[in-house]
């Protein structure tokens, strides 16, 4: 059951996240130009929608699922060991796993155990004669370095929520093997509890999305936001500091640690833009910013900017805004 | 192409400073005896040395600039086997090679526990610690892990503090050891069997699109924003 290229899916509440459908995409072409097998590996209990899923829409060549209570819940200790035991049985030359944060330690942890090179957060990834060249962010995000890696070793690459690929892809005969895999020990680590999302709100469906950061230094001065939000008909939003002040709650956040977006506008105020935040809201079709740093990264990505101080142009923003309602007769939140 | 650090100024990365606060707050709250170990030129000892004038009791620079985070990943672990620890700290991300790799690969290289993105840090005794971390997405998880470990803190809200200045004068007096490949037990030829990357080409990221700045005053900027926005919709 040798195959090359072996994808890490991403899964979380027992759903396939899309990102994997993403990281087969970057598979593909590489499989097609080296005339390499591209197989899923699958780890979880209950996971037949997922294989379903997966071998029914025939993207792959092989889908490898290790389907166990111990897999039930994600426990670093245990989900290495065994995706590493898999890995020794499959012998890829190519794995790719998503830059999410089990992906970074799914990763980072392989490549020692493997003697495999790894290349994290990567944008794209081609085939070369002797390896691989990616393409990857560096030295925050203003600058974009292409790597080359030898294939004279395994290879792990993380890929970037930012990445885009089109998935347009071929239809392969799928094959289905389902792995046994020795229990390793004792687990050094004990999960005591996981919580899952608490969706109470959900910002992913919303048409604006209005959000702030740093700059916002006062949990009063939040609710002028959230007017400002509900009058253009979007929904507030916030990068880290403000969700770690607790002055809105976790459903809000945007990036890595939150969740991503991808609205007709992003408004983003006062937001500085790191990278962990940019993953979340990069692929917004209109990035408005407003900041008064001019060197800030959120310029790097935005499409319409504005370096000015952020409370200057709220309550204008606001009235205006406001007032536009009133005109057309529509009330505030659409 | 060759690529030099020169024109970049040396400064801790903020995760990792975050890091550091939670080490100190260890230190505080329970006593602790603090390393603070990184891998770089003499020009990175400006950092130990801050950290030195934070509250760390030692300092070990591993030398030389490393590029390739496996190779860091590999030195560092080198060095921290020659040290007695139950913790090893980092942050989660560099600002320059973002890859966010080193320190589960150094975890990976000395077989100890690890979690990324640790939100708190709870000794719970008896060679556990319990810890908070994000799984992202907006999920959490509550783990205890066997000591050794190796914990990535996450940048938080918790507040940074800033050395006295007199501090810092006596911790620039303070000389830091600096390890050599041959103190970890390694050759050039060690390294240059695992040296399977190489930086082909770096360049300021394309702008992907014209950028509108808009200027004037606040009702000029506002009026531009609200149709942009109308336009998008």
């Amino acid at each position: 059951m040798h195959c090359e290229i072996v994808i890490v899916a991403e899964c979380n509440e027992g759903e396939l996240d899309p990102i994997t459908l993403d990281l087969i995409a970057w598979g593909c072409p590489v499989a097609q130009e080296k005339d390499w097998a591209i197989g899923v590996l699958v780890l979880g209990f209950g996971l037949d929608p997922i294989i379903q899923q997966l071998a029914g829409q025939g993207m792959v060549d092989h889908l490898f699922a290790v389907d166990n209570p111990r897999f039930e819940t994600y426990n670093s200790s245990v989900y290495v060991n065994a995706i590493a035991n898999a890995i020794r049985e499959i012998k890829p030359e190519l794995i790719l796993t998503a830059h999410s944060y089990t992906g970074i330690e799914i990763a980072a942890a392989l490549a020692p155990l493997l003697n495999a090179s790894l290349v994290a957060n990567c944008h794209s990834i081609e085939a070369a004669d002797d390896g691989f060249l990616v393409t990857r962010s560096m030295f925050a995000a203003k600058f974009v370095a292409t790597i080359a890696v030898a294939g004279t070793h395994p290879v792990l690459i993380t890929m970037s929520r930012e990445s885009s690929v089109v998935r347009s892809l071929a239809t392969r005969n799928c094959q289905l093997h389902r792995l046994q895999l020795p229990s390793h020990g004792e687990a050094q680590i004990t999960v005591v509890s996981t919580s899952a999302p608490s969706r109470t709100e959900d910002i992913t469906k919303a048409k604006i999305v209005v959000a702030i950061g740093r700059a916002i230094s006062h949990e009063s001065q939040i609710e002028s936001f959230r007017q400002l939000a509900s009058a253009l008909g979007g929904v507030i939003a916030a990068s880290r500091p403000i969700v770690d002040l607790g002055w809105l709650n976790s459903d809000h956040q945007v990036g890595l640690s939150g969740v991503t977006v991808k609205p007709k506008v992003y408004l983003a105020l006062g937001i500085s833009g790191s990278a962990q935040h940019i993953v979340g809201m990069n692929q917004s079709r209109l990035i408005i910013a407003i900041n008064n740093d001019a060197s800030a990264p959120i310029f790097q990505f935005a499409h319409c900017g504005a370096v000015a101080d952020v409370f200057e142009i709220l309550p204008v923003l606001l009235e205006k805004s406001m007032s536009k309602n009133l005109d057309r007769g529509t009330g505030p939140a659409r | 192409m060759e690529v030099s650090v020169e024109t970049l100024s040396m400064i801790i990365n903020e995760s990792d400073e975050h890091a550091l606060e939670q080490a100190l707050a260890l230190k505080k709250n329970i006593g602790a005896t603090v390393t603070v170990i990184t891998v770089g030129s003499v020009k990175s000892q400006d950092v130990l040395q801050r950290s030195l004038a934070k509250g760390a009791d030692g300092a070990i620079r591993v030398d030389g600039d490393e590029f390739d985070p496996n190779i860091t990943a590999l030195k560092l672990s080198r060095a921290i086997q020659r040290l007695n620890y139950d913790l090893i700290l980092t942050g989660v991300e560099s600002l320059d090679g973002m890859s966010s790799q080193v320190a589960i690969s150094v975890a990976a290289h000395l077989q100890a526990p690890f979690a990324y993105a640790v939100t708190r840090i709870d000794p719970a005794g008896s060679g556990t610690v319990r810890i908070d971390r994000e799984l992202g997405g907006g999920r959490y998880q509550t783990l205890e892990m066997a000591m050794p470990a190796l914990l990535s803190v996450q940048s938080g809200s918790g507040t940074l503090t800033y050395p006295a200045a007199a501090k810092l004068v006596q911790a620039r007096r303070r000389p830091i050891p600096s390890w050599s490949l041959a103190d970890l037990g390694m050759s050039q030829d060690d390294l240059a069997a695992q040296r399977r990357t190489r930086i082909v080409d770096i360049r300021p990221r394309d702008s992907r699109h014209e950028m509108d700045w808009l200027t004037g005053t606040a009702e000029e900027i506002a009026d531009r924003i609200l149709s942009r926005i109308d336009e998008a919709l």
